[in-house]
This record gives structure tokens, sequence and C-alpha cells, in this order.
């Protein structure tokens, strides 16, 4: 039996913490404090979210980072020893695309390992689809996909479809 | 000047064991600092914010409360943190070769008047430093 860990980033408020609580198969650690300012919640990570899923064999364990700039050692701390990362994206919020972008460009030429792009949010309306997002990030379409991660089954598929394409594609270069 | 820098410059300039404090909301926005030489105040807020709520979430997990003070040891100094309530957190950076102990000490002394301090300015709107 393998383990791995991947690591859920992306910006503030797309739904990493969630992602990590719903999709968890045991008691998670969250570091969410009292936000000081108005980021459209009450509390942020501030450090990192722990939690563990068996997806077939593989037992992975997931480490969630905080979104905003600020604790962005955190992102490159929590990298060490990552086999992949997903990075969410709130599709209901196309105002922090441009943001989401730069954050992903930060992972993408800092680091050559495999990523998933999460297209949270999937159940609301009015929403940009997986095709979209991935034209507006310049990426392929089978890397962008949607997620409801207030949804556990859902949360799960997103992690079952990254085996898959990591299974797929093994070594080399991840995307051209 | 303001009373939270006043207490934070006074437990510099009373200790020379110490070298900085930094007090730091706890999403990890730098509230005020002071400092015997240059410190980068927004990384030092965001990661004092980071250790203390980690600290808290490690004892939690083996229910012994919650940590009263946070020691790192380093090479060549040390650094504590303190949780101010809920909302804050203080971090102070000394020499090495210090009395632990008395660190607790002296920030127990003003934690009080910083912890009310702080109350006025995260109600009246949070200022950066
Ligand atoms: N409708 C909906 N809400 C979500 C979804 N994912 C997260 N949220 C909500 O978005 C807010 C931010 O989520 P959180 O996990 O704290 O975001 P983080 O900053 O990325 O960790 C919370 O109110 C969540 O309930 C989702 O897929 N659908
Ligand atoms: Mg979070």
């Amino acid at each position: 039996m393998g383990e791995v860990k991947i690591v859920i980033t992306g910006p503030v408020g797309v739904g990493k913490t969630t992602f990590v609580r719903s999709v968890s198969q045991t008691p998670v650690v969250e570091t969410e404090e009292v936000s000081s300012v108005d980021i459209g919640k009450s509390t942020t990570t501030v450090a990192l979210d722990f939690g563990t899923v068996r997806v077939k064999d593989v037992l992975i364990r997931l480490f969630g980072t905080p979104g905003q700039e600020r604790f962005s050692f955190m992102w490159e701390d929590l990298m060490e020893g990552a086999t992949g990362f997903i990075f969410l994206v709130d599709s209901s919020d196309p105002d922090s695309f441009p943001r989401a972008k730069r954050m992903l460009q930060f992972y993408t030429s800092n680091y050559d390992t495999p990523f998933i792009v999460g297209a949270t949010k999937q159940d609301l309306e009015d929403v940009w689809t997986p095709e979209e997002i991935a034209e507006y990030f310049g990426l392929p379409k089978w890397a962008v996909r949607g997620v409801v991660s207030t949804d556990g089954e859902s949360a799960r598929s997103l992690l079952v479809y990254f085996f898959e394409i990591l299974a797929q594609k093994g070594g080399g270069r991840w995307i051209d | 000047m303001d009373r939270l820098k006043a207490i934070l410059q006074d437990l510099v300039e009373r200790s020379s064991e110490i070298t900085a404090v930094v007090l730091a909301t706890a999403d990890g926005f730098p509230v005020e600092y002071a400092s015997r030489s240059g410190i980068d105040v927004d990384r030092q807020a965001a990661v004092i914010a980071s250790l203390a709520s980690l600290a808290s979430r490690s004892t939690e997990m083996v229910d012994i409360g919650q940590p009263e003070e946070i020691l790192v040891t380093s090479q060549r100094g040390r650094m504590f943190v303190y949780r101010v309530g809920s909302r804050a957190a203080l971090g102070v950076i000394t020499a090495k070769d210090i009395t632990t102990g008395l660190i607790l000490l002296k920030v127990r002394q003003v934690l009080p008047d910083i912890a009310e301090e702080l109350e006025k300015v995260l109600t009246g709107g949070r200022e950066t430093v």
C-alpha cells in the first residue's frame, strides 16, 4: 500500500479548507483564526489544513494551504515532498481569476509537480464552466475539472480523477 | 506616540535581552512592533500567527489546554510567542543566553495592558504599521 502527499491550494475563499474537511476520513487539523479584515468570511486558514483519505489502496495525506499571500512561506513549506497539488479556483468569482492566475504561476514556475485545477462551487448558478476556466488559465481541458467542495463525494471524485490522470501520464512533462 | 507602541517600546528598552517584539492579529497582520534593528514586520506577523495557531491545535489535540508560551530555541537566539486572547499573538525575539522564565514574567506584566489597547484597535478598525 502506497502513501502520497497531495497539497490543496488556491486563493482565499475558494473552498480549500472545506474540501479537506469534507473528503477526509480522519479528524482534520484546521488552523482557522478570526479574520481582522473583510475577506467575505469570518475566519481564515493561517497555517494548514490536514486530513487523510484512502483511494483504492493509496493513503492520501492532504495538506491544505492558507490562501493569502502573506502566508506564502507555507505554500513553499507544504510543497516539500508533495506528489501533486490540486489548485482550486472559485468558479463563481471571476474577479478572483487574475490573482488566481498569478498564484498558479508561482506554483508552476517553482515546481514541476503534477497538478490539476478544481473549479469549485459548481453547485451555484451562473458559474464559469471548467472549459471556460481552462481557456482563461491557458490549460488543456483535461487539467480543469468541476467540483463542489462542500460535497464529500464530489471532492473525492476530484481526487480519483487526479490519480487516473497521474497513472495515464506517468512521468515526463506535465503540461506542454 | 500611541499607547500600544509605548508598551512594546518599553518592553524592549527595559530589557537588554529582548531584541524585538511584534504584535500580530490572529490572522497574521502586524498591529504594532518595537525593534532594536530592522525587522520585516509583515512577514514576522504572518509567521507568529501561524505558530500561535499551530501551537493551539497541537496542545488541544493532546488535551493539555491552551499554550501559555511557545518557545523556539535557535542557534543565535530565542523566539517566544504568546496568544493575546483569541484575536492576536505577541512574538518576542531575544538573545540566546537569557533566563527563559523571566520573559514570561515580563510579558505577563504587560499582557493585560496590551489586550486592553488591542481591543480598542480591533474594534476601532485595524491600523497597519
Ligand atoms: N456553494 C458552495 N460553497 C462552497 C464550496 N466550497 C466552499 N464553499 C464555501 O466557501 C466559503 C469559503 O470556504 P473555505 O473552505 O473556508 O475556503 P478557503 O479559504 O479556500 O479555505 C465557505 O463559506 C464555504 O462553505 C462549494 O463547492 N460550493
Ligand atoms: Mg482555508
